[in-house]
């Protein structure tokens, strides 16, 4: 048998303040799936992802990333283990005064030894990784900008090519597109579709929005209150599975919309992917938000 | 609020009438001091020049190396960077416990261990550099953006990798200003420093003071006064430009 790229055994964490974010889950992602996770605010989705890089530690169970266990390992063991596993955060995260190469450069960190990277001395072959990751997202040509000089969706972008140029096997996502507006989120998830694709990265998404799930997933993974109450492929979900998810009547603010994707990609150059939103979605969506008013 | 008022007023025995009293006095002690009650005498310009080139060289120097000594510290006297909870309240405990001990009282200290002169005075200014620049450092440490960290955490990143790459560029504009702040403040503690034998032109400054030498006095306290204003100045303008 396949060894699961992620896996999850009987994990529960509870912080300090006594809240419990995960109750005895149990998951295990195959390499190269697409998986999105979904659920409403302090579900435990934040929690989840953060468990496989261990910026959360689980208070019980065992979390793995390709065979190695997590929860197991030591600070060196830990940093060899994060430098293969990407992230990707709601905020970007990126260092606002530096330049947007520096950023991406900061993926190399835990690849090189710790004195050259302190002096800023990086080997003209991550220089050129950190290049070309920028070129894979399609922002080249603002290497040399400041990062805070960036859209919102550019500085998400360069955020992505941080990740790459780790050379991940593992990219986590943690509410990557919900700062930005529609046709620009749609933009960066089909990045992260793509880049996964090409690279067979395992990737685990947290979103709130079920339209999007529904767009870019290959398996939806639903929590509720720190529970999985549902795991399974995207053709099987119906919005009657979000409600359940949700445990309440879809909104219109579950939804990110698709805007004009066509317009989008010419703009930036890049008319590869189109949308595929399935129009039954679309209407059933409708209904729903017209129900609610 | 007057109840504190009239009672630290009593214990100075700080009144309306001694007020009017010494205002008049002090007007006629400046009057000793300026050139047109006795001509200063201009050939003790080069002394003057001498002392007070001491007193802005211990200045920058405690600036320069007091501020780079800060910046390593804070590795343990931060929370965000320090490796645990201990380190951290045992690096903050080291800093305040230096900050309360008194410029004037450090140099003292300095004085009786490493004789007079200019060492002392330097070394008193160093750590007081080192006080100041590292306590204000650490507060803007732990206000900065901590997202860039937990990135370069997730990243596999150290912890001097994580200040270098992601908090040192944010907070560099504050250093400057701090360190620039504290040189301000040590150019005017350093032009005193003399007063307990610790070098500079305060020396001077206190030894015509008990000689009685009016005119040297008043030359001193003008080529000081300019030298500070100078050097403030010039400070306050950069680190306008740096906000």
């Amino acid at each position: 048998m396949e060894q699961p790229a992620i896996l999850f055994e009987n994990v529960t964490k509870q912080f300090p303040n006594g809240h419990v974010a995960l109750k005895n889950v149990s998951l295990s992602f195959k390499p190269g799936e697409f998986v999105v996770v979904v659920g409403l605010s302090g579900a435990g989705k934040s929690t989840l992802i953060r468990c496989v890089n261990r910026l959360v530690t689980p208070t019980s169970g065992r979390v793995s990333v390709a065979g190695v266990e997590m929860t197991g390992l030591n600070e060196t063991g830990l940093r060899a283990a994060r430098a293969r596993i990407g992230m990707i955060f709601q905020n970007y995260n990126l260092v606002r005064r530096s330049s947007v190469l520096r950023n991406v450069l900061a993926g190399r960190l835990a690849h090189l030894p710790s004195w050259r990277t302190l002096l800023g001395n990086f080997p003209l072959a991550d220089v050129e990784l950190a290049l070309r990751s920028l070129d894979r997202v399609g922002i080249m040509e603002k290497a040399y900008q400041r990062a805070d000089t960036l859209s919102g969706g550019q500085q998400q972008r360069v955020a992505i090519a941080r990740a790459l140029a780790q050379q991940p096997t593992v990219l986590l996502a943690d509410e990557p597109v919900a700062s930005l507006d529609p046709p620009t989120a749609h933009q960066v998830m089909r990045d992260l579709k793509r880049l996964s694709r090409e690279e067979n990265l395992t990737t685990l998404v947290n979103l709130h929005f079920i339209d999007m799930a529904q767009e870019y997933a290959d398996r939806i993974v639903g929590l509720r209150a720190g529970e999985v109450v549902f795991d399974g492929p995207v053709d099987g979900m119906s919005e009657g599975t979000f409600e359940e998810i949700y445990n309440r009547r879809i909104r219109p603010d579950d939804l990110r919309g698709t805007a004009d994707l066509h317009l989008t990609d010419r703009a930036a150059g890049n008319g590869v992917l189109t949308s595929t939103a399935p129009d039954a979605l679309e209407n059933s969506t409708q209904e729903t938000i017209s129900a609610a008013h | 609020m007057l109840a504190i008022l009239v009672w630290s007023a009593q214990g100075t025995g700080a009144s309306l009438k001694a007020f009017a009293e010494g205002v008049p006095q002090m007007l006629a002690y400046f009057q000793k001091l300026s050139p047109s009650h006795k001509p200063w005498p201009l050939d003790y310009l080069p002394e003057i020049k001498d002392r007070l080139l001491e007193t802005v060289k211990i200045s920058f120097a405690a600036t320069v190396i007091g501020a780079a000594l800060a910046l390593p510290f804070v590795m343990v006297a931060t929370r965000p960077l320090a490796a645990n909870g201990f380190v951290y309240t045992l690096g903050r405990g080291f800093l305040n416990l230096i900050r309360t001990i008194p410029d004037l009282v450090l140099a003292n200290i300095l004085v009786a261990g490493f004789g007079l002169g200019p060492l002392p005075g330097l070394l008193a200014l160093i750590i007081f550099t080192f006080g100041v620049v590292t306590k204000l450092l650490a507060d803007t440490i732990e206000t900065v953006d901590a997202g860039p960290m937990e990135a370069i955490a997730a990243a596999g990143g150290t912890r001097l990798q994580r200040a270098v790459f992601a908090i040192f560029p944010q907070i560099a504009p504050d250093y400057i200003a701090y360190s620039l702040y504290a040189l301000e403040i040590n150019v005017r503690v350093a032009a005193v420093l003399g007063l307990v034998g610790a070098g500079g032109i305060g020396q001077i400054l206190y030894r015509d003071i008990n000689f009685f030498m009016y005119s040297r006095v008043g030359m001193i306290i003008a080529a000081t006064f300019v030298v500070v204003f100078l050097i403030d100045s010039t400070s306050s303008w950069l680190r306008s430009k740096l906000v």
